[in-house]
């Protein structure tokens, strides 16, 4: 009985979405009048301007040099050495050490060759 | 000095002073890390150069190239009036090097450590002098002359009354701009310019008020050397040359102790003097014979005797004695007969006309 009872509610339901339809098409058929449609006037062509293709760069193939296999036995990556400040430190401390030491002094010196004086009279 | 004396630093003091904290590598290269003495020295820089070091802080100390210590400009001036452009040319070629340019002197040879031309070395444990030792640089030098003249080393003559009884160092006189060349003119010679200090600049009662007729009567035709000064040094024919194994010398003739006036070769607004004292210099037409013929084609151009400023002043000399010391003594002046023949036209205008020479009183 219920099946019945919604088989009837929707057939109606279909029923009046059918009708209105039909109305909507009645009214639009009818209720306007056919429309001219402008025609365009036909304009005379003279000679095409074809603009000149542009070149387009065509990059030259690259090279790609042929690398020989290298046997790395060992990998060393150099990384820079860490620095604190961007100042030069002179580390010369051997200079003022030797330069202050009579004994190594005499010890390291070289002999001075006597050179004859050619010279004569004052000068 | 020996060797190691030369190069010896007094001691690690040094490190702290202004100069010292600069570190040793800045000025002079080589290697402080090593202890090596060949490693050590690899680029050392004997003598650090003025452009690259100690005008970097001494901005306005110095005009290098107005410093005739530094130019040698006195020499390439005598040298260019006796020479002719390609004879000068010749001579700076080899002979200049050979013979001259020893004499430069830069700010270290004065500063820190004699002169390279007397071989170097360290006056003060290379501490830096701002009055250099004038024995070890200045009489250094310029020995035969201005010290044996100045400190009373020539046999029978005394020692400059300003270095007998009060012991003026040179720098009294010879002030730090003119050794800089901080001067208002371009120093081509020593005589070019006023004189840093003249006899008047401290002796200024000469002028007015001093009761010595001869003041009076001759100041402002005498420079004061031609009555003060005793007798000076004179050379004579230098001779440059190399022996067989390339080693440069010269010979120069025994020096003559003498005073000649004459006139005044480079009278001026500064010198203005008509009579002055002439040293006779050691230049010769042949003087630079060995390196070529007649390089000196222009030798008459300038006199071989010289305005001079011996360095033998006293108060009182023969001149002083008596007008006739001057008067009538022929012997004084320098005359035609005190030439040698290839000078005499070279001295045209110095010697002095017999008729010139002042009659007895």
């Amino acid at each position: 009985m219920k099946y019945l009872n919604k088989l009837y509610k929707f057939s109606k339901m279909n029923i009046t979405i059918v009708l209105i339809f039909i109305m909507a098409g009645l009214v639009i058929g009818c209720g306007t009048t056919p429309t001219s449609i402008p025609t365009p006037k036909p304009t005379e062509i003279g000679e095409a301007v074809i603009p000149s293709p542009t070149p387009i760069p065509v990059s030259s193939p690259t090279l790609i040099p042929t690398l020989e296999p290298i046997e790395v036995e060992e990998i060393v990556v150099l990384l820079p050495t860490p620095t604190t400040m961007a100042v030069m430190l002179l580390v010369d401390d051997s200079c003022i050490d030797c330069h202050t030491n009579r004994e190594r002094l005499i010890a390291t010196a070289e002999e001075i060759e006597d050179i004859e004086e050619l010279s004569e009279g004052e000068g | 000095m020996e060797g190691w004396e030369k190069v010896i630093v007094s001691d690690k003091s040094f490190t702290q002073t202004v100069h010292g904290k600069m570190g040793c590598v800045t000025c002079h290269g080589g290697n402080g890390k090593v202890d090596d003495k060949e490693q050590a020295h690899t680029y050392i820089i004997r003598e650090p150069v003025a452009e690259d070091v100690c005008f970097q802080c001494h901005v306005d100390m110095t005009n290098e190239t107005n410093s005739l210590h530094s130019s040698l400009r006195g020499y390439t001036t005598v040298l260019q009036d006796r020479t002719s452009a390609e004879t000068l040319a010749h001579i700076e070629e080899e002979a200049f090097g050979n013979h001259c340019s020893s004499c430069h002197t830069s700010c270290g040879q004065c500063h820190v450590s004699r002169p390279t031309s007397l071989g170097g070395g360290l006056t003060a444990g290379h501490k830096f002098k701002k009055v250099p030792p004038m024995n070890l640089t200045c009489t250094g030098c310029h020995g035969s002359r201005v010290d044996m003249e100045y400190k009373g080393k020539n046999e029978g003559i005394p020692a400059d009354l300003h270095w007998n009884k009060i012991g003026m160092p040179c720098f009294n006189c010879h002030t730090a701009d003119e050794m800089h060349g901080n001067l208002d003119y371009e120093a081509n010679h020593r005589y070019d310019g006023s004189a840093s200090k003249s006899c008047l600049d401290c002796h200024n009662d000469v002028i007015e008020g001093s009761e010595i007729a001869q003041h009076q009567q001759h100041i402002s035709e005498f420079s004061c050397q031609v009555c003060h000064a005793a007798e000076y040094k004179n050379c004579y024919s230098c001779h440059t040359q190399k022996n067989d194994e390339d080693i440069p010398y010269f010979k120069i003739e025994p020096s003559i102790m003498d005073i000649k006036i004459g006139y005044n070769p480079i009278q001026s607004e500064e010198r203005p003097w008509k009579w002055v004292v002439l040293r006779h210099v050691p230049v010769d037409p042949d003087t630079f014979a060995y390196y070529g013929d007649n390089l000196l084609p222009n030798f008459d151009n300038r006199p071989t005797w010289t305005y001079a400023t011996p360095h033998t002043i006293q108060r009182n000399t023969a001149r002083t004695e008596s007008c006739d010391s001057c008067h009538g003594n022929t012997d004084l002046f320098l005359t035609e007969d005190d030439l040698l023949p290839y000078e005499i036209k070279a001295n045209k205008d110095v010697v002095v006309d017999k008729s010139d020479i002042p009659y007895n009183q």
